[in-house]
């Protein structure tokens, strides 16, 4: 499960409409937006997680990893 | 001169002591029944509004708030003193309750069906509310809406409606009979008024409601009705931007928001027509058309 990588106290709700994501990072308080349903979303960390390092800033979710939702 | 009076508040209750004239009668204006002498009945919360000491009391009197021995705020003019005990009631529940999660919202019912109103300053959202509450709607809430954790219910908290600026001329003349506190001239948000809602809301003050839709209202001059329907998730940051304590519950704000948007129709409409607003909210929204 790509959402093993989210960080402890993550939460994300998938919206019925197919609208997107809303995560909670718990620990900081922060919410984000994401126009990806849940499924889409975990493929696209599964994508992250084995891109090399160095072009990692270059994905359209690296924010999850700079705002500590994600930790690798 | 009694200065010690309880005010029952469902869900919560106040002890508001006064010695300012101007206060008290505006209290009295907008409460009604509601406002009886304290005489030693449990709060949640004892308030105070009094005149500043020392050379304020002769030279631009200003009035001071008080929540439970703290004084959140720096006094303001005497003039403005009943809108600041207003305002600092909205501030207490606010800063201190944590028991609901609480949108700055509107809140009008109609039956058990209830629609929050969030919007910015100068939105024509209190126009629109004060609306709503005298033409067969009951008011819960023109300023926040308290929602039980985990669900998508609302508990009245009923307290007068804030009016401001144009929106005081317009509601004198759709509302001649209505309860107005005096004009507070001059404040922060400029000139501002309060409204009692009618008695059906007062009477139903503690009748809880079931949301079954969020509308952001935007007064536009010149415009026809335009509605536009919100995707969820829009919806959402919209309540998360609007939600005082979120930051606050964060897990349970965040889940009891969630579930919300997902059992309720998000609309943003953009009017200059109350009636029209009405039509579409009692045949789109409440029944459900």
């Amino acid at each position: 499960m790509a959402f093993d990588s989210l960080n402890k106290g993550v939460l994300v709700h998938s919206f019925s409409d197919s609208s997107g994501c809303v995560m909670l990072n718990s620990a900081t308080g922060e919410t984000l937006s994401i126009e990806l349903q849940s499924e889409e979303l975990q493929i696209k960390i599964k994508e992250y997680i084995c891109m090399p390092q160095d072009i990692r800033a270059t994905s359209d979710i690296a924010s999850l990893y700079k705002k500590r939702f994600l930790v690798l | 001169m009694v200065s010690d009076f309880y005010l029952d508040l469902h869900p919560f209750s106040f002890k508001v002591t006064t010695r300012i004239p101007q206060v008290l009668t505006n209290l009295q204006t907008i409460y009604g029944k509601k406002l009886v002498k304290y005489d030693g009945q449990l709060c949640s919360y004892e308030l105070s509004v009094g005149k500043a000491s020392g050379v304020r009391r002769v030279i631009r009197p200003q009035a001071r708030f008080m929540c439970d021995q703290k004084e959140p705020f720096k006094p303001l003019s005497l003039q403005k003193s009943y809108a600041f005990l207003e305002w600092g009631m909205n501030w207490t529940i606010a800063a201190n309750e944590v028991q609901h999660v609480i949108i700055h919202s509107a809140v009008l019912a109609k039956g058990d069906k209830a629609i929050l109103f969030p919007a910015p300053p100068g939105s024509g959202k209190s126009t629109l509310t004060a609306y709503l509450a005298h033409n067969g709607w009951r008011l819960l809430s023109d300023e926040m809406a308290l929602i039980i954790p985990g669900t998508n219910t609302v508990v009245p908290f009923v307290r007068p409606i804030c009016l401001k600026n144009q929106s005081i001329d317009i509601a004198k003349k759709l509302f001649p009979d209505g309860q107005f506190s005096d004009i507070a001239k001059d404040t922060h948000k400029g000139d501002v008024i309060h409204l009692s809602p009618p008695q059906i809301s007062w009477d139903a003050g503690k009748e809880n409601a079931e949301l079954v839709g969020v509308v952001f209202p935007n007064y536009t001059a010149n415009t026809d009705l335009q509605i536009y329907q919100l995707d969820k998730r829009q919806a959402f940051m919209q309540l998360v931007d609007n939600a005082f304590n979120y930051s606050v519950l964060r897990g349970v704000g965040f889940s009891t928001l969630a579930n919300v948007i997902e059992g309720v129709k998000t609309f943003e409409i953009f009017h200059n027509e109350l009636a029209e607003v009405k039509d579409f909210l009692e045949q789109e929204v409440i029944t459900g058309g």
